[in-house]
């Protein structure tokens, strides 16, 4: 039985990396233009969610697809060309949106946490402040 | 394309590119190339950043970081390549859906005599209609070497019969250059019409091939829920089942 927790556990907690790694990068574009390496180094991918770098480039080519994302070959000074990510309007809007929505989530998942009901105030806050800088 | 790494080095990427390209068929070309061109310029950068000082330390450590090929593309899968595969296969799925709709396949094992019946019938049209397209061209092919004789040679045709001591070949009321040429013609026909039957065929089977395997894959799916169901203490996923959770997981 307990194999099977582990197993169930990490397949869980996959998922939900998965789903919050699509979210990372918007937020990451949000702030700025990266290729697909400076991308892994800004998320510290491999060190902070154990998740192998090469997931991010079907996540970068969904979103291009989606038109979320647009993208450009570059010359780079050593080595071969860099695709380059930036997030397209429609991108912007998608990333403001699902932070909001991240946000709201937090809290009821943590209220649900501590039994309260959750507060009123922080599920209408729907006011998004992304463009933070990283200390 | 030329390479940025010292051969060694180039010899392992070459290896990781290979096995991921293997892993990308059936994505266009122009995709596939792009998203490989990506993935060899992050092995690049990373490989730069150092850290270790062993080069193929180093590049194997990339390697490792950037994840086995099936691991990159997995959460691809259901967005691209499955996409493109299942456009390519539009007009198959509506025919298998048409054949499980009309003999209600899904109904569980006990259906498995209706497949097979099904698989049996389709397979015997499939040989019919090679076995037509075959005797066609030969035919076709017999037909215009005679006529051709006919036509050019017709001493031929006279001294055969004469020999035969019939009429082995039946000129009818032309001339054996006319015939020669009535049959030339026809005979090309019949020869053409067989192998463009031949050709097309190629089509038949893959749809044959695909419609075998869909039945097949679900078959499989079928026995391996109950295989897992019966389990108490099993893992979750059975391996049979695993590959389609993987596809749901990365959607």
């Amino acid at each position: 039985m307990a194999m099977y927790q582990t197993e169930e556990i990490e397949n869980k907690t996959t998922q939900l990396r998965k789903g919050i790694l699509e979210l990372a990068i918007l937020s990451a574009l949000y702030r700025k233009t990266h290729y697909g390496y400076s991308l892994v180094r800004d998320l510290t991918i491999s060190e902070a969610i154990e998740l192998k770098e090469g997931t991010i480039y079907p996540i970068l080519s969904r979103l291009a697809k989606e038109g979320l994302v647009r993208t450009e070959w570059a010359e780079s000074n050593q080595g071969p060309p860099r695709k380059y990510y930036a997030l397209t309007s429609a991108g912007r809007k998608m990333c403001e949106a699902l932070n909001a929505e991240f946000r709201r989530l937090i809290q009821l998942v943590e209220a649900a946490g501590r039994g309260e009901p959750p507060d009123p105030a922080a599920l209408e806050n729907k006011r998004v402040n992304i463009g933070r800088q990283r200390p | 394309m030329n390479s940025h790494f010292p051969p060694s080095i180039e010899k392992i990427v070459a290896d990781y590119m290979d096995r991921l390209s293997v892993r990308l068929r059936g994505m266009p070309d122009s995709d596939r190339q792009d998203f490989l061109n990506e993935i060899r310029s992050h092995i690049f950068e990373s490989y730069l950043q150092g850290g270790v000082d062993d080069e193929i330390d180093r590049i194997l450590a990339v390697l490792r970081r950037l994840g086995e090929p099936d691991e990159v593309i997995s959460s691809r899968m259901p967005q691209t390549i499955s996409r493109v595969g299942q456009q390519r296969k539009a007009p198959l799925y509506i025919l298998a859906g048409i054949l499980i709709a009309l003999v209600g396949v899904p109904l569980g094992l006990g259906a498995l005599g209706v497949l097979i019946g099904m698989l049996a019938a389709l397979f015997g049209l499939m040989v019919g209609y090679f076995a037509a397209a075959v005797s066609f061209s030969v035919a076709g092919f017999i037909g215009a070497v005679v006529s051709a004789v006919a036509l050019f040679a017709p001493d031929v045709i006279v001294s055969i019969n004469r020999l035969a001591g019939s009429e082995v070949v039946h000129l009818g009321p032309f001339s054996p250059a006319a015939a020669g040429l009535i049959g030339l013609v026809v005979s090309l026909i019949l020869a053409a019409l067989g192998l463009l039957m031949l050709w097309s065929g190629r089509y038949l089977w893959r749809g044959f091939r695909f419609v075998v395997n869909l039945i097949v894959t679900n078959v499989r799916r079928i026995f391996g829920s109950y295989l897992s169901k019966g389990r108490v203490d099993g893992p979750a996923y059975s391996p049979l089942t695993r590959p389609s959770s993987g596809v749901a997981a990365g959607r």
